[in-house]
């Protein structure tokens, strides 16, 4: 095989001829009369009463069970894997292993390097070895157990810190000292900077592995067609790369294949790259010739994983009063056995840093490692969540030793709008400045902040997030996003656009756009976007892109439909469609009041006119970014801004966290829907606070310790306290009518926010999550605990 | 696997002689267990058809309820939450209502002991290696010991030990009647004291005596769903002249463990709060089994007993 | 062996042979193709699966089929008839649904807490959802909505 260069920047070579960027995404649009209004997100209906088929709903004639035997050892060679005994059962239909397929997959193109079904070599326990398809589960499980495995174990790796030592045994060959990826970045003169720094705070940050745990597990069912197309319907949010992973690895020609993914039931990264079992149905649906069903127990869900990395900080920031500030970072990610999103996480956890505030020197050297553990990999958030943490804890730090109020030194150090970090993001809008001023008047912030009794804390952080990154993950000419819109006599409008919705409201936010660019009522406008067949591509819901991307296509290809119908209006009336709008589902005349028709019969006129109407639109991003290794990573045609303010109480006697009230405020741009910007706003204070207090993705023998949802501790509707979101809006010129992302940004600032509180309260800094009651009962016990802001013997 | 649904008690003590009959009562403990294939090959015998299990009816000499009345139902229980509001205090706080409306208190009183290493499934277990509770030969939590420290994990036994209830067990070899806290024993693999064939029949709760009080208190990570990674239950009598003190703990062994106090005098001096904590975490061996520490959960101990006494008013307020 | 088992479901009677160790989860999904009930863990973990039976939330899982004869039992699939149930409006309307995953099983003990007690007040409203689990929401539109349709909650 020959290895790809991993060097992004060597694609952007490839990716010279970028289609240029819709221009015109109207974000300078101010008066709407759809955008920024709630109407119900059109699934909800079938949601709510049952209807909604999600994959493992999903009921084919003589579907087959699949299921996969897995690996009880963490690194060993597969001296044999015999399935000759198992094919013997009767029920038993087919069963594959690792020789079956000759192609690795892999998210990331240069680094392709899990099996489908491990080969020769198993990295992690849990991982998939073997697949069946039978007539019912238990004949599947009593063939699983007939699978003759025999193993010869090497020497696991379970830390980074193991995995690295010199001579260690490689978990990959090609990886030399079991790194998987390493990032060296250094930009402005950190060392003299920090030389004439004002103050200095530094801190070892440990962010501990967690998982997306979204509540619908794992499932694929595959189905030959008898035209001998395949057709796969599974839970992902990434249904393009599912495609292409399968016209690759079955060797089938791509338009063979048909995608189609159900409702799903959340995703949070976990569902966003091809899975071998993904291969498997698909491969056991051709042998078999029936379809096959794999419905992953949440054991298994949990054994996939592709979670949050675990990830060590070494973190130094100074302050220089006239520039802002220094950092030196170091972060060392536990990557598990295999690649993921992995190279990307390494480069992301280091690219919003010199961000949000200014920054002007920044050196970051982060180290991915190969351990045999689960893979992990995205987790809303992605990479940025862990180092923001440290960040925002020592700047609070640093507003103590300045004795700054953290909302005032954090307006003075924000980095505003139309500016660029020292590693070449571009920032267009930035609502930062009034989500702090925002947050803080509702949160009674002034009132509260180091006045409140011992024991009782409120704590602020800010974050940043990207809109999508300007650089897709499969380096090709063809846009990011297209969409393809239908009319038709009858009134309605189709938009067709393979964008994943996951539950976030993909759906209901392009709905949005096309009547409020088409200027009819979002009842008659429709959205498709479950089956490949129909819907033209979008690369999939990661990295916050769908909002912007799928949005600014959607927009340029109602604008394009409406160009249409008002032409033949315009002739009709012999007047310049520039002279003529749609507006509440009629056509008017600007100059001439008393002329007007209803869209429908502008429609029909059109479609008489023109035949079939239709149009498509396309969103490519604009190619930005520095060109040092690795700039293309990251860079995103729009940042969003968050700032969080959590209110808690210390429960002194158990040194348990009492949430009380989390006040988020976040910048997406302009709210398309608002009600779901809320949604994701809220959805994602809550992942953070489960991060910050309860959530680990333990492991034992690099096996997940508590495999279940009882013991990973997510938390419930009794501990989350109030989340109240608060919309900011500050249009982004490249968003569409200005949108930014509002999914994954609004996660980060809980667990420093908490972290601060925590300070607030007790005067205990916390280094590492989950904060464990265990270490703050031990420190109240101590009796270094103090409430700062006071004299220490009045707390 | 079978099943079965007898409607005379002589016909469930006939199906519990077999030698793998287990009682299906709530299921909710049992369910996922056989999920996990942590028992083999059972006889369901279910408590469904034998409406006279459900009972609960106040004798004179006491309360009896059957041991199929649903968690739930003694919540809701009026006069058992008058004479004694600890139990429905500590009923609530068992996992989720789901749980509570069909979870029975026979079922939570012989409720499986609980460890990391032993709720898994067969592939788990099978990846980390067995322990002595199933399948293997070595505690993994405690390599050199020859016995399981699982943890008695209901909530349920805990307070209703605290109230001092009696148990009448039945098999086809006559009935007999133990305490609660001598129902237990400290061995996480066989940690109730029921002879084959024998079940939980009734459980006894003697009317309150005078001056009686109890509190209940969990440690746990969240609100709700999960078990007791401590569970203390305090009661007192008063008799007009000497206070009694009873300490229940949970979560912390295999079995109950407790520690009583008598002949006190109606408040308790700052040293005997101190010497009924030191005994409580003294007796109390938490293991690396469970999602908080064995530190933090001693700890717990104290935390709660010097809350429980003054809620209950037990420590005289420092003269002003 | 299997068991003939006789059930009611949304006031049909369902008849058949199952296994004892058939869940009433796996008897709603898998042959009556009653998929509002969700699979979660399957280990009472979750509440997903979530259905009423005699009007008190269950964890279809958590159940045998063969336990659950001589019950009503009533799913998502029930709650609308000609027209949504207030609850289902609700939740729709306040954007308590985004995956939905969950919201069948919300929705269910939810009803049960309204159908008991009209009165009910935010904590409640907790206590009664507490075995559901929503990995999106963060619960603050379910709370919402279940909210909007207390009784007591005009009267402050
Ligand atoms: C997610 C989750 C969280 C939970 N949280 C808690 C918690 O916080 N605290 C807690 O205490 N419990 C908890 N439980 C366990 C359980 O729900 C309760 O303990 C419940 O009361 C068990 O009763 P059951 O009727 O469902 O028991 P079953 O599962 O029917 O029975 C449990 C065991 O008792 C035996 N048994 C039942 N009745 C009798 C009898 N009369 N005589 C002899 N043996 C009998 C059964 O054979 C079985 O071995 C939880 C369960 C789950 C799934
Ligand atoms: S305490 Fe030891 S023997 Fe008992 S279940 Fe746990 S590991 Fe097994
Ligand atoms: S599937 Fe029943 S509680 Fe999760
Ligand atoms: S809406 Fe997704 S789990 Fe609740």
């Amino acid at each position: 095989m020959v290895k790809p260069p991993d060097d992004p920047r060597t694609l952007h070579y490839l990716n010279e001829r970028i289609i240029p960027r819709n221009q015109d995404c109207h974000s300078d649009k101010t008066a709407f009369s759809v955008v920024g209004k709630t109407y119900p997100k059109p699934d909800a209906y079938e949601k709510v009463t049952g209807k909604a088929r999600y994959t493992a709903d999903l009921k084919r004639p003589r579907c087959l069970v699949g299921k996969l035997l897995r690996s009880t050892h963490a690194h060993a060679r597969l001296v044999r894997v015999d399935v000759s005994k198992a094919l013997q059962i009767p029920g038993v239909f087919a069963c594959v292993s690792g020789s079956d397929f000759g192609e690795l997959i892999g998210i990331i193109p240069w680094t392709k390097d899990e099996p489908v079904l491990a080969k020769d070599v198993v990295r992690y326990i849990g991982e998939p070895i073997a697949a069946v398809a039978a007539t019912s589960e238990s004949v599947a499980q009593q063939a699983l157990a007939c699978i003759d495995v025999h193993y010869e174990p090497f020497t696991a790796h379970f830390s980074p810190e193991q995995a690295m030592v010199p001579d260690a045994v490689l978990i990959h060959s090609q990886a030399p000292g079991n790194a998987s990826k390493s990032v060296d970045w250094e930009f402005g003169e950190v060392d003299s900077a920090f030389a004439r720094s004002q103050v200095e705070v530094s801190g070892n940050f440990h962010f501990e592995a967690t998982t997306h745990a979204a509540l619908e597990t794992h499932a694929v069912l595959a189905e030959m067609g008898a035209d001998g197309r395949l057709c796969v319907w599974s839970s992902t949010q990434t249904p393009y790369y599912l495609h292409r992973e399968l016209a690759t690895v079955l060797g089938m020609p791509a338009h063979q294949i048909r995608v189609i993914r159900p409702h799903i039931g959340g995703g949070f990264g976990g569902k966003s790259e091809p899975f071998g079992h993904e291969i498997c149905a698909a491969y056991l649906a051709k042998q078999t010739g029936r379809p096959v069903k794999f419905v992953f127990s949440r054991e298994e869900t949990f054994l996939t994983h592709r979670g949050r990395h675990a990830m060590d900080m070494d973190l130094r920031i100074g302050y220089l009063p006239d520039e802002g500030l220094v950092m030196d970072y170091q972060a060392l990610l536990d990557g598990g056995a295999y690649s993921s999103y992995g190279m990307i996480t390494t480069y992301y956890a280091g690219t919003l840093n010199a961000g949000l505030y200014r920054v002007p020197h920044y050196r970051w050297k982060s180290q991915r490692v190969f351990t045999n553990k689960p893979p992990a990999g995205p987790k809303r958030g992605h990479g940025t969540v862990q180092p923001r943490f440290a960040i925002e804890c020592l700047v609070d730090q640093l507003c103590e030793k300045l004795g700054r109020d953290p909302i005032a030194f954090r307006r003075e150090l924000a980095l505003g709008p139309n500016t660029e970090t020292v590693n070449g993001l571009r920032i267009g809008s930035s609502g930062f400045v009034t989500c702090l001023e925002k947050s803080a008047d509702q949160s009674g912030w002034y009132q509260k902040f180091r006045k409140m009794p011992f024991g009782h804390g409120i704590g602020i952080a800010g974050s940043w997030y990207l809109s999508g990154t300007n650089y897709p993950i499969n380096p090709e000419s063809n846009p990011q996003s297209n969409v393809q819109i239908k009319a038709d006599r009858s009134g309605l409008i189709t938009l067709f656009c393979g964008a994943a919705d996951i539950g976030q409201g993909s759906d209901a936010m392009l709905r949005h756009l096309l009547a409020e660019e088409l200027g009819v009522d979002p009842n008659r406008c429709k959205v498709e976007s479950q089956d490949s067949d129909i819907c033209p591509v979008d690369l999939g819901s990661y990295s916050s892109r769908v909002t912007l991307m799928a949005g600014n296509a959607a927009i340029s290809a109602a604008r394009h439909l409406k160009n249409q119908i008002l032409q033949v209006i315009a002739q009709d009336w012999h007047s310049s469609t520039k002279q003529l709008m749609i507006a509440d589902d009629r056509v008017f005349h600007l100059d001439r009041p008393e002329q007007s028709m209803s869209f429908v019969t502008a429609l029909n006129r059109a479609e008489s006119v023109l035949g079939a109407l239709g149009s498509t639109g396309s969103y490519n991003s604009p190619n930005r970014g520095g060109l040092y290794r690795g700039a293309l990573v990251g860079p995103s045609p729009a940042y969003s801004f968050t700032v969080h303010i959590a209110e808690l109480e210390v429960d002194l006697n158990s040194g348990q966290i009492k949430m009380k009230r989390i006040v988020a405020a976040h910048d997406c741009g302009r709210a398309i829907h608002p009600q779901l910007v809320e949604g994701q706003i809220e959805g994602s204070v809550y992942m953070g606070m489960g991060e910050a207090l309860l959530e680990r993705y333990e492991t034992a023998k690099g096996l997940i310790s508590q495999p279940n949802l009882l013991e990973y501790k997510m938390p419930t509707i009794l501990d989350v306290g109030t989340i109240e979101s608060i919309i900011v809006e500050s249009p982004d010129p490249d968003g569409p009518y200005g949108a930014k992302e509002a999914g994954e940004g609004p996660l980060h600032a809980a667990i420093p926010a908490i972290a601060n509180a925590i300070y607030d309260a007790i005067g205990l800094r916390l280094y590492q999550t989950p904060f464990e009651p265990g270490q703050i009962l031990k420190a109240l016990e101590s009796g270094h605990c103090y409430k700062p802001g006071l004299p220490r013997e009045l707390s | 696997m079978s099943y079965c649904q007898p409607t005379q008690l002589s016909d469930l003590l006939s199906c519990l002689a077999h030698p793998n009959a287990r009682i299906l009562a709530g299921g909710t403990d049992l369910i996922p267990h056989l999920q996990m294939g942590l028992v083999e090959d059972p006889l369901l015998v279910s408590l469904k058809g034998l409406p006279e299990l459900k009972r609960i009816e106040a004798k004179p000499e006491a309360i009896h309820i059957g041991p199929a009345v649903t968690l739930q139902t003694l919540i809701d229980h009026k006069p058992l939450r008058e004479i004694y509001p600890v139990i429905g205090q500590t009923l609530s706080q068992i996992g989720a209502l789901q749980h509570r409306q069909v979870g029975t208190i026979g079922g939570n009183l012989c409720l499986d002991t609980r460890c990391s290493w032993f709720n898994q499934s067969a592939f788990w277990r099978e990846s980390l290696g067995f322990c002595l509770k199933k399948g293997g030969d070595i505690c993994q939590v405690a390599p050199k010991s020859k016995r399981c420290h699982a943890v008695l994990s209901c909530d349920g036994a805990i307070a209703l030990a605290a109230c001092q209830a009696r148990l009448v067990l039945l098999s086809r070899a006559g009935k007999r009647e133990v305490s609660l806290m001598e129902f237990y024993r400290p061995n996480g693999m066989d940690h109730i004291d029921l002879r084959p064939g024998e079940f939980i029949y009734k459980i006894l709760l003697p009317h309150a005596p005078p001056g009686f009080q109890a509190t209940y208190f969990k440690g746990r990570a969240r609100q709700s769903f999960d078990f007791p990674l401590l569970g203390l239950a305090i009661a007192t009598q008063w008799d007009g002249a000497q206070r009694t003190l009873s300490f229940v703990l949970g979560g912390v062994e295999s079995c109950l463990l407790q520690v009583q106090m008598q002949n006190l005098d109606s408040f308790l001096t700052p040293e005997q709060v101190q010497s009924a904590i030191k005994s409580c975490q003294r007796l109390a061996r938490p293991m690396e089994n469970a999602f908080y520490g064995p530190s933090w959960r001693k700890k717990m101990i104290a935390s709660f007993i010097a809350q429980g006494l003054q809620q209950m008013n037990l420590i005289q307020e420092d003269a002003p | 062996m299997p068991n003939p088992c006789r059930l009611m479901v949304n006031g049909e009677i369902w008849e058949g042979l199952v296994d004892p160790f058939e869940t009433l989860l796996e008897v709603l999904r898998e042959r009556l193709d009653l998929t509002g009930a969700k699979q979660g863990c399957s280990q009472g973990e979750c509440g997903a699966c979530t259905v009423l039976v005699d009007g008190n939330p269950v964890m279809a899982c958590l159940m045998l089929a063969l336990e659950a004869q001589n019950t009503q039992i009533e799913t998502i699939e029930s709650l609308a008839t000609q027209e949504l149930h207030p609850l289902q409006i609700a939740f729709v309307e306040k954007g308590a649904v985004q995956c939905g995953f969950c919201t069948p099983g919300m929705v269910l003990s939810a009803k049960a807490l309204i159908d008991k007690n009209p009165h009910f007040q935010e904590q409640d409203v907790r206590a009664a959802l507490a075995g559901n689990h929503c990995r999106c929401t963060g619960y603050t539109k379910i709370i919402d909505a279940v909210m909007s349709l207390s009784t007591g909650a005009k009267h402050g």
